[in-house]
């Protein structure tokens, strides 16, 4: 009895993430950002708003660093000397810091939204 | 089983790690603080002594790169160290910032000279800052960090220490023979456990003379009731000759006499095996011409009931007295010729195995179930209660006695269903006597 | 570095401590070894080895979403497990414990934890990794070990504080904290979809950063118990309540649909009257 009531619920949130789980249809724009001796490049740059982004991480020190905001709910490891993709957005006008949560004193940056 | 030591140490230690850490966290914030706040205020005046000056050209950067200024003006660079880019660090606002260039993260303070309308930004590298004001904040921290360790080796002797006379309650409490009811003989010097200890004292002492008092009040009753009955056998035996007309109901009533002098012997023999009075008397005692001669005796009783009864074994000796042993085996035996139905089997075997004596009794009966073999064995307890179906009269005192005989002996009764379609076997174990010398002595 | 390093690593170890502490408390309850503990530890913790070892390849899978669908995945098998865990508590008799679902139950323990700490662990490796051969490694190490030991603490005070308490209250917390940490791990792997734009992202249903700021240590503190999160999109918040619903649902099922078999097999005792 209760195994079906759990499958039930299973299958209604499997229906539900395929709903959610659209083919990505438009490229979203991609914007690079690469990690240079635990600083940002660029460490500051905007993006039009109700966008989706693809951020490309690219770390070049040797160590690895975590880029995380709390405002943009993303958290992500990125090893030493690789690459990374997060998406972001759509996102509404406004400024959203991002620091690197490995090396935040000088790991900094934010992203305005416009 | 949670263990008080373990509880007490890991919760202290919790506690006290977690606010000695917390703190050490917010000692070094605040130390953290106050040196940046130095470095700061360290900029500041750079920064007047710069506007002082008054830089007009690049000014190369003496032994250190990790400082760095601009001074501006009407929107020109008038004047700069050598490390510091053409662009402007910052901001033309007054206040502290953070930016980055060549490579670095820099903590810039951007100061506006009124007198000459001039913009003076200086910056520090703030890794570099940050390196220095973090050295002196740890001092802080890290001696609550290498204290823990020895914290909890110190909390756990404490604490091992407080509950060392517990411990040893404990481990008197537990080493304790089932009917040892002497005193504790501990000595406790601590408020919470003197209390225990003559409280438990108090109480054995409570339980040693009930106990006395039960068991002097049921033999002295036993004793005083054998007299009455003695004369009462004569009587009736009197009274029976004089009217052989009513013969039947004589005879019952003789064997109703019968009966409660069985009750009032057994009772007598419960509690006559003391352990004190018996050690002292043991003596060497073969088991199997013991059984036999019990078995020779009652041999009516299964002849009357029709039952075939079997006996295996050869000379075992055991170290014990005849009365007890001799009533041990009456009462198995009794209890095997009761509850097996006519023309049932009864097997009695004695044999050894390695050290030990085993006397097994089986039946043919209907068997006990499960249950029932805790109680079986409580004084005055007989199986199915007041239903017992066997028809049989007993008074319940026989395999009381068996087990209270079985504990003089320190010998272990185990009860399985017997090898027959239904029933029950007894195994007693009793532990054998000088092997060699015996196994010798018999060839 | 330091302060970095504490956050960084209670932030792992609060969330294994948590659920240590509180699967030890319901385990108490079943009767079970605790010998699921060691054997979950130390087997989370080798493979954890292996995973950070291996992130460069394993976050290139998929067209870089190797990371984000690993983790997904250990999150849902961790609040789907939890569910499994407390359906077993529920219709285990204390008193009278099955074999059977005791060992189950010790399973389930084992796979949960075992998830946590590789999820955990592999990020804590990460970070230390970093730092092994700078100057800076002692400050880390130093903050490490304050973090840890502050997680480890609240642990122990929550394991404690949880046997401490009779029957009724302790199944009513331990349930009450695994619901939300299901339900937390639910809405978190929903986020990290997003992340690799497997599920579309919404805009959140509310935001309350001014009232309680994520940064805060209220926040950080609230969002290792509860989850919190300041903006939270419908997906995330629907895949949070079908967490909780489903360890409650789990631990009443049973009530309302008790084991036909069950009532068949009392134990019909003595007549020993």
């Amino acid at each position: 009895m209760n195994r079906l009531i759990i499958k039930r619920i299973l299958f209604y949130f499997g229906l539900l993430l395929a709903i959610a789980v659209s083919p990505i249809s438009q490229a979203a724009p991609i914007i690079k950002i690469e990690i240079k001796d635990h600083l940002f490049y660029p460490s500051e740059f905007s993006v039009p708003a109700n966008t989706k982004i693809k951020l490309l991480i690219i770390n070049n020190d040797p160590t690895p660093e975590e880029f995380e905001s709390y405002e943009l709910n993303r958290e992500k490891v990125i090893i030493g000397n690789s690459k990374a993709v997060i998406f972001i957005g759509p996102l509404s006008p406004g400024t959203y810091p991002f620091f690197g949560e490995f090396y935040p004193k000088t790991a900094q940056g934010k992203i305005l939204v416009n | 089983m949670k263990s008080i030591r373990v509880f007490l140490v890991t919760v202290i230690l919790a506690v006290v790690t977690l606010f000695s850490f917390i703190s050490a966290l917010r000692g070094y914030e605040t130390s953290l603080q106050e040196v940046e706040r130095m470095f700061d205020s360290q900029l500041v005046e750079k920064a007047k002594l710069i506007a002082n000056i008054n830089v007009q050209s690049i000014v190369r950067n003496v032994d250190s790169s990790d400082t760095a200024f601009q001074v501006w003006q009407g929107g020109n660079l008038i004047g700069s160290s050598d490390n510091a880019s053409q662009t402007i660090l910052g901001k033309l606002q007054p206040g502290f910032r953070y930016h980055n260039f060549e490579g670095y993260r820099w903590r810039t303070y951007s100061y506006y000279n009124t007198i000459n309308a001039q913009w003076i930004i200086v910056a520090a590298r703030q890794d570099i800052r940050f390196s220095l004001a973090e050295n002196i904040a740890l001092k802080a921290v890290l001696p609550a960090v290498i204290g823990l360790p020895i914290l909890a080796v110190l909390i756990w002797i404490v604490v091992s220490r407080g509950l060392h006379p517990m411990r040893r309650l404990a481990h008197e409490l537990g080493d304790k023979q089932a009917n040892d009811l002497s005193p504790l003989s501990i000595a406790v010097n601590s408020q919470e456990l003197s209390q225990i200890v003559s409280s438990s004292n108090d109480l054995l002492a409570r339980l040693k003379s009930s106990l006395l008092r039960e068991k002097q009040f049921a033999s002295d009753a036993a004793h005083e009731l054998r007299t009455p009955i003695s004369s009462l056998k004569v009587q009736l035996y009197n009274i029976s000759q004089e009217q052989p007309e009513r013969n039947k109901e004589f005879g019952e009533l003789q064997k109703i006499t019968h009966q409660l002098e069985h009750v009032v012997e057994q009772i007598l023999a419960l509690y006559r095996t003391s352990p004190d009075e018996y050690h002292t008397r043991f003596e060497a005692i073969d088991l199997t011409s013991l059984a036999q001669q019990v078995i020779a005796e009652e041999y009516d009783n299964y002849e009357r009931k029709n039952q075939q009864i079997e006996f295996f074994g050869q000379r075992q000796l055991i170290l014990g007295d005849k009365f007890s042993l001799t009533t041990l085996i009456q009462n198995l035996l009794s209890n095997a010729n009761k509850y097996t139905p006519n023309g049932g089997h009864i097997i009695v075997k004695i044999k050894r195995e390695n050290d030990q004596v085993v006397l097994l009794v089986e039946d043919s009966g209907p068997g006990i179930p499960t249950y029932e073999h805790e109680r079986l064995f409580q004084r005055f307890y007989r199986v199915g209660g007041d239903r017992h179906t066997s028809g049989e009269s007993g008074c319940g005192l026989g395999l009381a006695i068996v087990k209270r005989i079985a504990e003089l002996y320190n010998a272990e009764i185990t009860l399985e269903p017997s090898s027959f379609a239904s029933g029950t076997a007894f195994t007693l174990h009793f532990s054998a006597i000088i092997p060699v010398t015996l196994d010798s002595k018999q060839s | 570095m330091l302060p970095n390093a504490v956050i960084l690593i209670l932030q792992e170890t609060l969330e294994a401590a948590l659920l240590i502490g509180v699967l030890l408390a319901v385990s108490t309850r079943v009767h079970d070894s605790k010998r699921w503990l060691p054997i979950a530890l130390i087997s989370g913790g080798c493979v954890a080895a292996i995973l950070a070892n291996q992130m460069g390849i394993i976050s290139e899978w998929f067209d870089y979403a190797g990371q984000e669908l690993l983790n997904a995945l250990f999150q849902t098998i961790i609040c789907l497990t939890i569910a499994l865990a407390v359906w077993l508590t529920a219709t285990i008799d204390p008193l009278n414990p099955q074999p059977g679902k005791v060992a189950a139950f010790s399973h389930c323990a084992i796979v949960i934890i075992f998830c946590a700490v590789v999820r955990e662990g592999q990020e804590i490796i990460l970070y230390l990794s970093g730092f092994m051969y700078t100057e800076n490694f002692q400050k880390v190490l130093t903050g490490g070990a304050l973090g840890f030991s502050i997680g480890a603490s609240i642990g122990i005070l929550l394991f404690y504080s949880l046997v401490d308490h009779a029957g009724r209250e302790r199944r009513a917390a331990c349930l009450v904290l695994l619901a939300l940490f299901a339900g937390n791990m639910l809405s978190q792997s929903t986020l990290l979809l997003m992340q690799i734009d497997w599920l579309t992202q919404s805009p959140p249903i509310w935001n309350s950063s001014t009232l309680v700021a994520e940064t805060s240590i209220f926040g950080q503190l609230l969002y290792a118990l509860v989850g919190y999160e300041a903006t939270p999109s419908p997906i995330q918040a629907a895949a949070y309540i079908l967490g909780v619903t489903l360890v409650t649902g789990a631990n009443f099922m049973p009530r309302y649909y008790p084991d036909k078999k069950k009532q068949q097999v009392q134990p019909v005792r003595g007549n020993d009257a």
